[in-house]
């Protein structure tokens, strides 16, 4: 049993950390809520509304269908980012010759700033210059320059593709460290039992492997339902409304419309969004630990 | 052996202790002297959008220049933002209580500035008798409830830009009315290379979905005698967005894009800087703009010197045109108010504008400065007599939903074939949507 003293003791560890978090997450958290309950500039005009802005939201269907837009967006670059990240820790999980050189090269998109892709691709997919536009055309694949951006089909499919493209490398340094954390002892007791490759994998990898999918899962999920800043540089939620994801709009009616108090009410929405989609993964899967 | 060693170390130590006191007493004394002279120096703060923009952020800069040899006791220093991130910018500064001494303001976002009490009233600050000099419309525009919330240093009323050139060798002239326009711009664009493609086109359309774009819209559809926002006889804001001159205005607008075919691809991508990079590149005959492309267009291209022509911008029922406005407001914070007000009037006497105006394009504000430029040239005449038509920008809290409202409508009718009865009443109703919250 500790001493009174020295729980003291533990409250001085982790005061640093709880002020941390009151600062810099529950502070804002409650502020953000604050807000959303006035029509104000967060200056000079604090005028009580109320729910009236989430009544708004919920009487009509914009934001609902900013929502499913942004989930059918995160569904299908968590499933790339899995597809991928989970076929590349797999290789890269092998003793290969030369295999670090890869490592490092596949990390790469991870460690660009997220500006650095969205201009990147910008000029990639540009329709005048771009380098996608001039091979295709040289292949005899299109006639004329296709503007990638510009069209409401192709442009929410290349927000996508360059999305997976940023992320996938998180997804597979994470899954890459779960599977080199597997025993080699395990393995070879199921070769012993009889098991091939598949099953090996089937039966060894998964289940060990499920706790960091989990949490890499809810990671991913979250990160990209949020997201916002390679969106905003290839399209700004355009052409019309075919990648204005819900992050965007809350962006523009806070800065491009000045209404601070519904663009709070939307982003609180948001966060209960993100936490019904974590306890979602959990009940699904279990915490993975058990 | 041992206590050598030590006598060593602490001799050696008392050595360099002695040498860094010395060090400290001199660095004190030059620090002593930089504050001596910090605080004889006032330094200003000034976000500018020109010092994103060639050739107008270098000569800005050499301007304060400038008046800091005049007043040596005077540090300008500058703060860039992009146009488009300005008032995220500001409203972002305003809130950490963190504005600069003065930020560039538009008559569009004045209003929300004043709103939010940022901006010092510039009438009390210049006096009356100062702003008599400058145009009482332009003084007008700068003004909210009739405190002068920006010191209106250049006008940037927007025309239609040609390549005269182009236009002289096809025997075409300056587009009056937008028939004249569309034949033009059919002319235009051509495959000059013979692969059977086009590769120069009639128009330099911006289509991107900001204020950029939305504003040369609104322009195009005021010609057409439709104004997006607007006081009824009762005094109340109505919109024309859902009329049938609002749908010709739209349907002509897309049709330049999904049926002409006369403006390069990629037209919801293409924003002010790709459209100048297009014509400065010979890719595009005519664009939209304000005066201030020539400079951006002839400093990429100095072989268009002269070869670039404006008139106003065509009209349907009538021309019309933005005022284009830019100027400084002071932060209602600044403790620096006056020193400011006496750099803002340094920029806009004579010799300064019209060098302004020579290197920028941007027209003038003041009367005197505007008898004595040489706009006459075929650059500058249509700019010059858009001015006779250009209008004010609707006094409306969230004007610049407006502006997302029309761009909305153009990009959803050009990137996803949306029909422009579906697309204007869109527009129709979130405008009075927009109407109704404001009540």
């Amino acid at each position: 049993m500790l001493s009174s003293k020295s729980g003291l003791k533990g409250v001085w560890f982790i005061l640093p950390a709880v002020v941390t978090l009151l600062v810099l997450i529950t502070y804002p958290l409650i502020y953000g809520a604050y807000i959303s309950f006035f029509d104000t500039n967060l200056i000079t005009k604090w005028d009580f509304v109320g729910l009236k802005y989430y009544v708004d939201i919920f009487s009509n269907s914009e934001f609902l269908n900013r929502i499913l837009l942004t989930l059918h967006y995160t569904f299908w670059v968590v499933v790339g980012h899995f597809i991928i990240g989970t076929g590349l820790a797999l290789i890269l999980n092998m003793k290969l010759k030369g295999i670090t050189v890869f490592r490092v090269i596949l990390i790469l998109p991870w460690l660009f700033p997220e500006v650095v892709v969205g201009l990147l691709w910008k000029w990639l997919f540009n329709p005048m210059y771009g380098l996608f536009n001039a091979v295709l055309m040289n292949w005899g694949w299109i006639d004329d320059p296709v503007s990638w951006l510009g069209n409401e089909q192709t442009a929410f499919a290349a927000v996508i593709v360059v999305s997976i493209w940023k992320g996938f490398p998180m997804v597979m340094m994470l899954l890459l460290a779960g599977l080199q954390s597997i025993p080699e002892d395990v393995y070879e007791a199921a070769k012993i039992d009889g098991c091939t490759r598949s099953t090996a994998f089937r039966y060894v990898t998964l289940p060990a492997l499920m706790p960091v999918m989990v949490v890499t899962l809810i990671l991913d999920t979250v990160w990209w339902f949020k997201h916002f800043t390679m969106i905003w540089i290839l399209t700004q939620g355009g052409p019309g409304n075919a990648t204005n994801v819900v992050s965007i709009d809350i962006f523009k009616q806070a800065f491009d419309f000045f209404n601070f108090g519904k663009a709070s009410a939307m982003a609180i929405l948001v966060f209960f969004v993100c936490w019904l989609m974590g306890y979602g993964y959990r009940r699904l899967f279990g915490n993975g630990d058990d | 052996m041992k206590v050598h060693k030590v006598g060593s170390w602490i001799a050696l130590l008392v050595v360099m202790t002695m040498l860094l006191a010395a060090c400290g007493t001199n660095k004190d004394s030059a620090k002593n002297g930089e504050k001596e002279s910090a605080a004889k120096t006032t330094t200003i703060k000034i976000m500018s959008v020109s010092q994103t923009e060639n050739p107008d952020g270098p000569a800005e800069k050499e301007m304060a220049e400038r008046y800091m040899k005049l007043h040596p006791e005077v540090k300008i220093e500058f703060i860039g933002v992009p146009m488009n991130d300005l008032y995220k910018k500001i409203t972002a500064m305003a809130t950490s209580g963190d504005l600069p001494d003065a930020f560039t303001m538009t008559p569009q976002f004045a209003r929300t500035a004043n709103g939010m009490g940022i901006t010092a009233d510039l009438t009390q600050l210049l006096g009356t008798e100062y702003l008599k000099e400058f145009y009482p419309n332009i003084i007008e525009e700068s003004s909210v409830d009739g405190k002068l919330q920006f010191l209106p240093w250049n006008a940037a009323p927007m025309a239609l830009v040609y390549r005269g050139d182009w236009f002289e060798q096809e025997g075409l002239k300056g587009p009056e009315n937008w028939d004249e326009f569309l034949e033009a711009a059919k002319k235009l664009t051509k495959d000059t290379d013979g692969d059977g493609k086009a590769d120069q086109w009639g128009f330099g359309m911006i289509g991107t979905r900001n204020g950029s774009g939305a504003d040369r819209f609104i322009a195009i559809m005021r010609s057409y005698g439709v104004e997006e926002l607007r006081k009824d006889e009762s005094g109340k804001w109505v919109s024309d967005l859902a009329t049938p001159e609002a749908k010709e205005a739209f349907q002509f607008f897309v049709d330049l894009n999904n049926k002409h075919g006369v403006v390069p691809p990629g037209v919801t991508e293409t924003g002010f800087p790709e459209a100048a990079s297009l014509m400065a590149t010979g890719k595009v005959a005519m664009m939209l703009t304000g005066p201030n492309a020539l400079g951006n267009i002839v400093s990429q291209n100095p072989e268009l010197k002269g070869k670039l022509y404006s008139v106003p911008v065509p009209a349907k029922v009538k021309h019309t045109a933005t005022f284009g406005l830019l100027g400084y407001s002071i932060a209602e914070s600044s403790k620096n108010k006056e020193v400011v007000a006496d750099y803002l009037k340094f920029m806009v006497e004579d010799e300064n504008a019209l060098k302004w105006n020579e290197l920028s394009g941007r027209l003038p504000t003041k009367i005197e400065v505007g008898k004595q430029q040489q706009l006459t040239t075929p650059e500058y005449a249509g700019f010059v007599k858009a001015l006779e038509y250009a209008f004010t920008i609707p006094a409306f809290d969230q004007y610049s939903q407006f502006q997302d409202i029309v761009a909305e409508a153009y990009q959803s009718m050009i990137a996803a074939n949306q029909s422009v009865e579906a697309a204007t009443k869109r527009a129709a109703d979130r405008a009075a949507e927009v109407i109704g919250n404001s009540k």
